[in-house]
C-alpha cells in the first residue's frame, strides 16, 4: 500500500531525521577524516599530513589496544557455545523455564559501570571471589583477577560474557521457538539423541542467527567495550586491558593537552575495521529476511 | 529395556536442571550479593563479605538518596533518558512512515544508510562532536546531548518501524484515504494507534540504552552538576567507595529502574530486541 | 494560506523579541557575570563552602557582578579550558595546577600574565612558585597549598617494637629496618593502590626528585638534554621495587585504588601510607591525633635537591579571551584579602598559598610540620613532564612495576622512548620548554 502524495512530502517526512543523522554521523564521519591529518591545538591546527596516522601506528600503546580488542573475539565461540546449549535448554520448557529465562537475561539490564563497579569490588584480590574459593580450598585459583596483566584481561572477558550472553540466549530462543515442531519430532523418531538433535537438527536450522548474533558481537568487541574497561580497570594494570575506544578517550579527554589529531586517526582505523563488518551484516541480513518470509 | 531408558532419561533430566540451575545461580549471585551488601553496615561487611545481611540495615538507601548531587544526576539522567527518547520516537515514526507507505527516489539509499550507520562505532564520533559542540556551545546541554543520543537510537528505531509497518494490512489505510484523511492524519488516527507494541519496544530499548550510556555523558556533560548517574557514579566511584555498603545501596537505586521497567515489560524487552534482529 | 500566516505571526514575534532583548541588554549594560571553572573539593573537602562565602562577600562589593562558580571534576577540569579557550568562549577564571597544567595554556595563548592586572607588591604574596613563570611573567596565583609526603601510624610502630631512633625512619637503610620489624609483627607496612593510576604521580614526585641535581632535570630529560634510561634517572623505580619485593607494599596493590589503599592505613591496617597533607585533618579523627606522624620520604637519593621536601600551590589563572580581567583580578585579590585567607585555615584547617599568612596560627602540630616542608620544599616533578610523557611513565608505568611488567630499567626505557615520540608529535611545543628551561634557576 503506497499512499499517493506530492512529489516533496516523502522528503518533508524524512528531514528531521536526515538533519540529525547527517549533524551527528554525517558530520562527524566526514570532519573525524580531516582532523586526522592535523596537529589540532583546541579547534583546529595545521595540516601535517599523515603523520598521526604515523604516531598511532607506532604508538605500542595502540597496537596493544588493537591486539586486546581482537583477543575479545575468543569470546565469540563461547558465547555462542553457551547461548546455543542454554537457549536448547529453555526451548525444552523444563519447570520453571520463564523464570529461568527472566533470570538469565536480568544481566543485560543492569547499566555496565553497575556491573563493572560490582565485578571491580567482587574480584579484587581480597575480594568475594577470591574469599569464597579459599573457603572451598581451592586457594591455587585465588589470583589476582584484575591486578595481573596476566589474568586481567581475562577477567574482562569473564564480565563482558556474564553481561553479554543473555542477549545470545534471547536470540536464539526466539529463533528455535520459530521453527517447525515436526522437525524435532522427526528427528526423535529417527532416535536422535539430545546431542544429536542438537547437531545436527537444531544448529543448521539457526545457522543465520548464530552468523548474526556472531558478526554482532564482533562489531560489540572492536567498538562497545570502552564502558567495561573504563570502569573496570581502566586499562590496567599497565596496558592489559587497553581498548581501541579507550586510547581515543585518553587521547581526547585525558590530558591539559588534548591530542584529537591522533585521536581521529586513531578512530578512522576503528571506523575503517567495523566498515568491512558492516558489508557482511548487510548480507546476513538479507539472508535472515529470506528465511523469514 | 524401558527401566535403562527411563532411568537415562531422568539422568539426563537432572543434568539439564543442574546446568539451569547453576547458569541462573550465576546470573543472580552478582546482583543478590549487590542486594546483601547493600544491607549491611560496613562494619559488617569487613567482618564477612558474603554472610547474609543481619539485622537488616536501611540506612545505606537514605544516605545515598540525601546527597543532593545524587538527586541532580538521577534528574539530569531522567530529563536526558525521556527527552532522547521522545524526541527520537517521533522523528523515527515520521521517517519510517513517510519510507513504509511512500514512495520517492533513493529510498533504497536512505534505508541503507540508515542501517548501516548501526554499526558505526560511537566512538568515532566523539572528537568531532566535541570540538563542533565547543564551538557552537552546546558541551553540558540538554538539548546537545539529546540530539546525540536521539541521533544514536534513530536508526535501529527506523529499522524496527519499518519492519512492523510493512506487516499493517493495506487496507486500513485505503479504508482512511477514503473518509478524507490527511497524510498526518493517517499516521496518528490509523497507523499510531495499532503501533502500540513497536512503539512500547522502542521506548523500552531506547530508554535502556540512553540510561546506561556512560561515554556519551562522559565525553559531553563535563560539569559536576549536569553528569548523569552512570557518569557521577563512576566519576565519584573513588571518593564514596570507602564505604563499600553505601556504593553498593547508590548502585542499586541506579538500577532500579531498568529493573522494574523490565519486570513490568518482559516481553516487550525481549520482543524488541528480538525484533531488531530477526526481522530484516 | 494558513501557513503563510502562521510565518507572518513568527516574524512579528522575533523581533518584538529582539527589539525586548536590546532594550533590556542596554538598560542592564552594568551587568557583568564572572564564570570561574574550578576543581579542589575532592582533595579539600569543604573548599566549596570557603568558595561561596568569598563569592557572597564579593557579589557584595561588586553589586553589578555575579559570580558563576562551576565545580569540575578531575576528568573535565583540564581537558575543557583550552578546548573553550580555543573556542573563545573561556571562563574569566580557571582552577589550575602548577607548571605545565599552566604553562603549556600559557604559550597556546590561553592564560594572561598577572603582572599586569595585579599590583606587584600584592602579587609576590601570592606563592605560585616558580613554575608558574616565564620569561618574567606570573602566570598564576597561588590559592592553598599542602606538604606532600608520608603518614605512619605511631601506635603500630610501637606495638612492633620500632625502636624510638627509628621512628619515623630518616635514611633509605633506616626505612628498610622498619618496614622490615614491622612485617615480622605481621603488620603490613606501606599501603599503597595502583588500580587507579593517580599514585603514579605521588611516587615520580616524592622519588624521582631525590636523584635530581636541579629543578630544570626533569625538563631535560623531556627535552632530550638528559635520559631516562641513565640509571641514575631511573633507581626510583629500583627503590620502589625493592620495597615491594621485599613484600614490605600490601599485596593487593594492584587491585585497589588510591583511597582504597589509603583506607587500609586509616583503618590501622597498614603502618604508612604516601598522603597530601589536605587529608591530615580526618586522619586524626580517625586514628587520634597522638597516634600519627608524618614524615618525608627516606632518603637515599645521590641528587643535591635528595634532603629537599615536597609540597604542593594549587592556583588560579585568568584568561585573556575574558572581558573583565580586571574585575577577575579583584577576584583573586579577594582571595588573598587577610580576612579570605585566614578564613582557609580557620575553617578548613587547609593552609593558604600566602606569605602574609602567619604560620605560627597553625595550632596542629603534624600540620606545622608539613608547614616547615613547604618552607623547605622544592619543584612537584609531575608538573614539569608533560602528560604524553607522565601519563604513560608514571601512571601506568606504576601498575606496570607491581604487576612485573616492566622491569626499573625497562620503565626508563619506556619513558625514553615516550620522549622521543613527544618531541616528535609536538614541535610546536619544543621551543617553549627551552625557552622555560632557560628563565629556571635553582
Amino acid at each position: 500500500m503506497i499512499l499517493r502524495t506530492k512529489k516533496f512530502t516523502p522528503y518533508i517526512y524524512l528531514f528531521p531525521a536526515i538533519l540529525i543523522l547527517g549533524l551527528i554521523y554525517g558530520y562527524s564521519l566526514v570532519r573525524v577524516f580531516d582532523f586526522s591529518t592535523r596537529r589540532i591545538r583546541g579547534i583546529t591546527g595545521v595540516f601535517i599530513g599523515l603523520d598521526n596516522y604515523k604516531f598511532v601506528i607506532s604508538d605500542p600503546v595502540f597496537r596493544k589496544a588493537v591486539l586486546n580488542n581482537i583477543n575479545l573475539f575468543v569470546l565469540i565461540p563461547i558465547l555462542v557455545f553457551l547461548a546455543i546449549i542454554i537457549s536448547y535448554l529453555l526451548f525444552e520448557q523444563l519447570r520453571g523455564w520463564k523464570v529461568y529465562r527472566g533470570v538469565i537475561f536480568m544481566p543485560y539490564i543492569l547499566p555496565i559501570p553497575v556491573v563493572g563497579v560490582i565485578f571491580g569490588y567482587m574480584f579484587t584480590l581480597h575480594g568475594v571471589v577470591n574469599s569464597f574459593l579459599k573457603l572451598v580450598k581451592l586457594d591455587f585459583l585465588a589470583i589476582d583477577w584484575l591486578g595481573s596483566p596476566k589474568f586481567a584481561l581475562w577477567t574482562l572477558m569473564i564480565i563482558i560474557l556474564w553481561k553479554e550472553l543473555g542477549f545470545g540466549i534471547i536470540l536464539f530462543l526466539a529463533r528455535l521457538m520459530s521453527l517447525e515442531k515436526e522437525i524435532f519430532e522427526s528427528a526423535e523418531i529417527d532416535g536422535a539423541g539430545w546431542w544429536g538433535k542438537l547437531f545436527y537438527v537444531t544448529i543448521p536450522q539457526m545457522r543465520t542467527i548464530i552468523e548474526f548474533f556472531a558478526i554482532i558481537t564482533v562489531i560489540n568487541m572492536l567498538s562497545w567495550v570502552f564502558a567495561y574497561s573504563y570502569t573496570v580497570t581502566l586499562g590496567g594494570p599497565g596496558d592489559a586491558t587497553m581498548v581501541m575506544e579507550l586510547f581515543i578517550f585518553n587521547k581526547l579527554g585525558r590530558s591539559q593537552l588534548p591530542m584529537p589529531g591522533i585521536a581521529s586517526a586513531a578512530s578512522v582505523f576503528l571506523f575503517s575495521g567495523t566498515a568491512v563488518l558492516i558489508f557482511f551484516l548487510f548480507r546476513i541480513r538479507k539472508e535472515i529476511g529470506q528465511e523469514e518470509t | 529395556m524401558q527401566n535403562t531408558k527411563l532411568l537415562n532419561y531422568n539422568y539426563g533430566n537432572f543434568f539439564k536442571y543442574l546446568l539451569i540451575i547453576l547458569a541462573s545461580l550465576v546470573c543472580i549471585y552478582p546482583l543478590f550479593w549487590l542486594i546483601t551488601v547493600s544491607l549491611k553496615t560496613q562494619a559488617q561487611y569487613l567482618a564477612s563479605k558474603f554472610s547474609l545481611p543481619w539485622p537488616l540495615y536501611f540506612q545505606n538507601f537514605i544516605s545515598a538518596v540525601d546527597n543532593e548531587k545524587f538527586f541532580l544526576w538521577f534528574m539530569n539522567s531522567g530529563i536526558l533518558t525521556v527527552g532522547s527518547v521522545a524526541l527520537c520516537t517521533i522523528i523515527s515514526l515520521l521517517a519510517a512512515y513517510a519510507i513504509v507507505f511512500m514512495s520517492f527516489r533513493g529510498k533504497q539509499i536512505i534505508m541503507n544508510s540508515i542501517i548501516s550507520l548501526m554499526a558505526v562505532p560511537i566512538v568515532v564520533m566523539i572528537v568531532p562532536l566535541y570540538i563542533l559542540f565547543v564551538r557552537i556551545h552546546l558541551m553540558s546541554t540538554y538539548p546537545g546531548v539529546i540530539l546525540i543520543y536521539s541521533a544514536v537510537c534513530i536508526p535501529f528505531s527506523i529499522y524496527l518501524l519499518t519492519s512492523f509497518f510493512k506487516s499493517l494490512p493495506g487496507e486500513l489505510l485505503e479504508a482512511a484515504i477514503i473518509d478524507g484523511c490527511s497524510n498526518l492524519k493517517v499516521l496518528s488516527k490509523v497507523i499510531i494507534p495499532l503501533s502500540g507494541p513497536p512503539v512500547l519496544t522502542l521506548i523500552i530499548v531506547n530508554a535502556l540504552w540512553v540510561w546506561n550510556d556512560l561515554l556519551i555523558a562522559l565525553v559531553f556533560l563535563p560539569r559536576t552538576d549536569m553528569r548523569t548517574l552512570m557518569v557521577g557514579l563512576t566519576v565519584f566511584k573513588s571518593k564514596f567507595n570507602l564505604d563499600v555498603p553505601l556504593t553498593m545501596a547508590g548502585l542499586l537505586i541506579v538500577s532500579l529502574p531498568m529493573i522494574i521497567i523490565y519486570i513490568i515489560f518482559q516481553r516487550y524487552f525481549i520482543r524488541g530486541l528480538i525484533s531488531g534482529a530477526l526481522k530484516g | 494560506m494558513r501557513s503563510i500566516k502562521l510565518l507572518r505571526v513568527f516574524i512579528c514575534l522575533a523581533i518584538l523579541f529582539s527589539v525586548c532583548g536590546l532594550i533590556y541588554a542596554s538598560d542592564k549594560e552594568e551587568e557583568v557575570t564572572l564564570v570561574f571553572w574550578w576543581w579542589g573539593e575532592t582533595e579539600l573537602q569543604g573548599l566549596t563552602g570557603w568558595l561561596d562565602d568569598t563569592i557572597a562577600i564579593f557579589e557584595e562589593e561588586h553589586p553589578n557582578v555575579t559570580v558563576e562558580a562551576t565545580l569540575l571534576d578531575t576528568l573535565s577540569v583540564f581537558s575543557d579550558f583550552p578546548t573553550a579557550s580555543a573556542a573563545g568562549e573561556p571562563p574569566d577564571l580557571q582552577f589550575a595546577w602548577n607548571g605545565i597544567y599552566v604553562m603549556e595554556w600559557a604559550w597556546l595563548g590561553y592564560v594572561e600574565p598577572l603582572d599586569e592586572w595585579i599590583p606587584k607588591n600584592e602579587l609576590k604574596h601570592m606563592i605560585a612558585t616558580p613554575l608558574s613563570n616565564f620569561k618574567g611573567k606570573q602566570y598564576r596565583a597561588g590559592w592553598y597549598l599542602f606538604g606532600h609526603g608520608w603518614l605512619y601510624n605511631k601506635s603500630l610502630y610501637q606495638k612492633a617494637g620500632v625502636p624510638e631512633s627509628l621512628t619515623p625512619p630518616k635514611t633509605w637503610d633506616e626505612w628498610l629496618e622498619v618496614c622490615q620489624i614491622l612485617k615480622d609483627a605481621g603488620i603490613t607496612p606501606i599501603s599503597l593502590g595502583t588500580q587507579d593510576q593517580l599514585v603514579g604521580d605521588w611516587l615520580i614526585s616524592l622519588f624521582l626528585i631525590q636523584q635530581l641535581d636541579s629543578i630544570r632535570d626533569p625538563i631535560k630529560l623531556c627535552v632530550g638534554e638528559l635520559r631516562w634510561d641513565d640509571p641514575r634517572y631511573y633507581e626510583y623505580w629500583v627503590r620502589i621495587k625493592e620495597l615491594w619485593d621485599k613484600g614490605y607494599i600490601n599485596d593487593d596493590v594492584s587491585s585497589l585504588e588510591l583511597y582504597q589503599a589509603q583506607d587500609l592505613f586509616t583503618k590501622g591496617d597498614a603502618a604508612m601510607t604516601i598522603a597530601v597533607g589536605t587529608i591530615i585533618p580526618a586522619m586524626e579523627k580517625a586514628l587520634g591525633r597522638e597516634n600519627i606522624g608524618v614524615m618525608k620520604t627516606p632518603t637515599f637519593g645521590v641528587g643535591k635537591l635528595a634532603e629537599k621536601d615536597i609540597s604542593y600551590t594549587q592556583g588560579v589563572i585568568i584568561s585573556p579571551g575574558s572581558k573583565h580581567k580586571d574585575l577577575a583580578a579583584e577576584f583573586i585579590r579577594l582571595m588573598h584579602r587577610e580576612d579570605r585567607y585566614n578564613a582557609l585555615w580557620d575553617d578548613l584547617g587547609a593552609i593558604p598559598a600566602d606569605d602574609r599568612f602567619n604560620p605560627n596560627k597553625i595550632d596542629d602540630p603534624l600540620i606545622r610540620e608539613t608547614w616547615n616542608w613547604v618552607e623547605n620544599s622544592t619543584i612537584y616533578v609531575g608538573d614539569t613532564i608533560p602528560w604524553a610523557i607522565l601519563g604513560e611513565a608514571a601512571y601506568v608505568g606504576c601498575q606496570e612495576l607491581f604487576a612485573g611488567m616492566k622491569s626499573p630499567r625497562e620503565l626508563g626505557e619506556k619513558a625514553q622512548r615516550l620522549a622521543e615520540q613527544w618531541r616528535e608529535q609536538n614541535p610546536d611545543m619544543l621551543q617553549n620548554y627551552f625557552d622555560w628551561l632557560e628563565g629556571l634557576s635553582d
